[in-house]
């Protein structure tokens, strides 16, 4: 994070919990949509301690499960509100239903994601898998990197989201309890900022459903469009074709000039896109998105201080994928070292085909570490940065590696037990 | 008050229309249903919305399967912020009751004022006619070949028993061909809400009986004694339409191809199961009935 001088003059220390409340309460959101799971829960617990407190105003739902209360968000914010929703893994894969309406139907919610690993075995730790599952249904996909970074999120994507070209749901996701339950220091903008940064929710023209005139509607040859109808025009395709553009033109563009614009305000920002530290003259940089990032900066100083050409790329957004402007950003550079915390090579598939057709592209090295909350300390991340600068130097280095162990030093390479039990023995 | 088919504009609610089958007695009934509603409310700009086989589908989709009950619960909240106050009903199948019943109970007991009106044909009609919670006993579906569950012969699930217990200040039964009892319980459940009503509409292809037939099949169901109709009014459970002395059930049956492999045994069980919940709503009757001292 750049430091740019800050203007503020509340200065507090929030986990990244409740930086996603303050942010929900200075967005002024008028519905609570509330559901049980950790890590996520403290968002709504926090709120409606506020709402308690006569602090916020606001209406809470909470029905029987994640799937009835996202759906009354999405027809709450059809009907013209502002609203919010907390949940992680299991929470979202009961809505799953809800997640493709949201994007198909173009219905602008924002969920705050605690990232929780997916079960089973059942763990409640991190990684980033039950958000990224949903990486190819059109939902913005934010990752935030400490308590700060979500705060600004969160207002940023409702200002994203919320625009009439965009209309395109969003995850505002974080690591669970690294983000979510460690406590970081937060500057707040001033309320009036965020009002002037963040309008109230309007719907497009013809949309209000709640002025409707149904007698006549259901009179007249009258056809409602917009959101879910029948596709009684034969226009299914024009309307995906309406949705890719809006997340991979419009929506990109959209971010920066939001960034732009809350930078200009507030006074602190995120690069955009994606954030680079130290890369200029760097030949070996590693790409990686949340919690991740904050270790490896540690570890690229620490490389930096013995003199190796080594930096990184903070990737803010995996959706829509900045696959061009991270090609222009790592043009000239030798190696980059990805590193995935999911099982399915995100950031190392998806740079690998933004790269495809490219002249003289980079060696693309995989690493996947933490799933399921296990430690990376930045030895680990020293470590695969060594690997990048062994390939530059012409060594034979593995292209793709699950990268299990902790390394307490340097050199301590010790392999988990569970290599000597087998797979399925507890 | 004319019904839809007697109005000189018959253009009313043409919107309302999904390919259905000629003749559908659900198409009817959600028509008879808006109509009355719209004429009962029609100065506070009521809010109708829902989906169903019969019902329609290029009416308001506003969110996925099975979630009205969250979806109305959402629209009054927001009516609320938004300082708008019209009334609202939604209008579905049992399907949609079934899949979201988490809702439909979790709406009511929460007290969310709106009014459900469920057309009941008693299977996913548009789908194959799969069997749903309210699929009529021995009735044969296509995931019920034999009519019998695991072997066994089962009776309804009763929406409606469980909704009086969990919060709903109206619950009926009602059946399009009663229209004067459907006309009251719609416009008594409007002044208590939150109020559910389930209307039973015979469905031609997956019943198998002939296409002009549907309303006869809707009033046998209720002179045989299979669809009893009561209400639950302030606290109060009162049958309706008495039936004292019940058409053979045969009568019933022999008009509708999903009751073709029924032997004689199985008439024993139906004759049963109906002594059954003529019994239940007896004893409801007795139990919570008007005071008559």
């Amino acid at each position: 994070m750049k430091a740019v001088e800050a203007n503020s003059d509340r200065r507090v220390v929030l986990t990244g919990n409740k930086a996603a409340a303050e942010a929900l309460h200075m967005a002024r959101i008028k519905v609570l949509c509330f559901f049980p799971i950790g890590p996520s829960d403290e968002v709504g617990e926090e709120l409606s301690r506020m709402i308690g407190r006569g602090q916020h105003d606001a209406s809470i739902i909470d029905l029987a499960n994640e799937r009835s209360v996202m759906n009354a968000q999405l027809v709450a914010t059809q009907a013209g509100v502002r609203c919010s929703f907390a949940t992680n893994s299991e929470g979202l894969l009961f809505a799953v239903q809800q997640l493709i309406f949201a994007s198909y139907a173009r219905v602008p919610i924002v969920i705050t994601v605690a990232h929780r690993a997916l079960e089973p075995p059942a763990v409640v730790r991190t990684d980033d898998m039950d958000t990224l599952m949903y990486r190819d249904i059109h939902w913005m996909h934010y990752h935030c990197e400490n308590s700060q970074d979500v705060f600004d999120t969160t207002l940023q994507a409702y200002h994203v989201s919320e625009d009439h070209e965009v209309l395109l749901p969003a995850f505002v996701t974080y690591d669970g309890w690294e983000v979510s339950h460690n406590a970081h220091p937060v500057e707040l903008p001033k309320q009036e900022e965020v009002d002037e940064f963040l309008p109230p929710w309007q719907l497009p023209e013809g949309l209000d459903f709640l002025k409707t005139n149904f007698a006549e509607y259901y009179s007249t040859e009258h056809r409602m469009s917009g959101y879910g109808y029948v596709d009684v025009d034969r226009e299914y395709m024009e309307r995906r074709h309406q949705l890719d553009q809006a997340l991979n033109v419009t929506a990109k563009a959209k971010v920066l000039k939001a960034h732009e614009k809350y930078q200009n305000l507030v006074g602190r920002g995120y690069g955009g896109l994606m954030e680079p530290y130290r890369t200029e003259d760097a030949e070996v940089v590693l790409l990686t998105m949340g919690s991740f990032s904050a270790t490896a900066r540690l570890a690229v100083d620490m490389l930096r201080e013995e003199g190796m050409p080594v930096g990184l790329m903070k990737l803010r957004l995996f959706r829509p994928f900045p696959g061009t402007e991270l090609v222009e950003a790592f043009r000239g550079m030798k190696v980059i070292v990805t590193l995935d915390r999911n099982v399915i090579w995100a950031l190392w598939s998806e740079l690998r085909s933004a790269f495809f057709g490219q002249p003289g592209p980079p060696v693309i090295l995989g690493r996947i570490a933490g799933l399921g909350g296990r430690d990376v300390t930045y030895y680990d991340i020293a470590q695969m940065l060594e690997e990048g600068l062994s390939a530059v130097a012409g060594k034979q280095v593995e292209p793709q590696r699950w990268h299990f162990h902790v390394s307490k030093s340097r050199n301590s390479v010790p392999l988990p037990q569970v290599f000597e039990r087998g797979w399925n023995q507890p | 008050m004319k019904m839809v088919m007697e109005r000189e504009d018959k253009e009313l609610f043409m919107n309302i229309t999904a390919n259905q089958c000629p003749g559908c007695p659900e198409n009817l009934a959600a028509k008879l249903s808006m109509q009355i509603v719209f004429e009962t409310l029609g100065e506070d700009q009521p809010i109708v919305y829902g989906q169903g086989c019969g019902i329609g589908r290029d009416f308001l989709q506003r969110s996925g399967l099975g979630t009205h009950d969250s979806g109305c619960a959402a629209m009054k909240t927001a009516m609320a912020i938004r300082g708008i106050d019209r009334p609202l009903v939604v209008i579905d199948g049992d399907g949609q009751v079934d899949m979201g019943l988490d809702d439909l109970a979790s709406a009511f007991q929460q007290g969310y004022q709106y009014m459900h009106i469920v057309c009941d044909n008693q299977g996913h009609s548009a789908s194959g006619s799969h069997a749903t919670g309210s699929t009529d006993v021995l009735a044969r579906v296509s995931s019920r070949p034999t009519g019998r569950i695991q072997g066994r012969i089962q009776g309804r699930k009763h929406f409606t028993f469980m909704l009086m217990f969990s919060g709903a200040n109206y619950v009926a039964t009602a059946s399009p061909s009663h229209f004067r009892d459907l006309e009251r319980k719609i416009k008594e459940g409007l002044k208590r809400l939150p109020a559910f009503i389930q209307i039973m509409t015979p469905c031609n292809p997956s019943w198998g009986y002939d296409d002009d037939k549907g309303v006869t099949v809707a009033k046998l169901a209720v002179t045989t004694g299979l669809w009893p109709l009561y209400e639950w009014k302030d606290g109060v459970f009162r049958r309706t339409i008495s039936v004292p002395r019940r058409t053979p059930v045969e009568e019933y049956t022999r008009l509708q191809r999903r009751y073709a492999h029924l032997s004689r045994e199985d008439f024993g069980a139906i004759n049963g199961y109906i002594d059954e919940m003529d019994d239940l709503v007896n004893r409801m009757e007795r139990a919570f009935g008007p005071d008559l001292d």
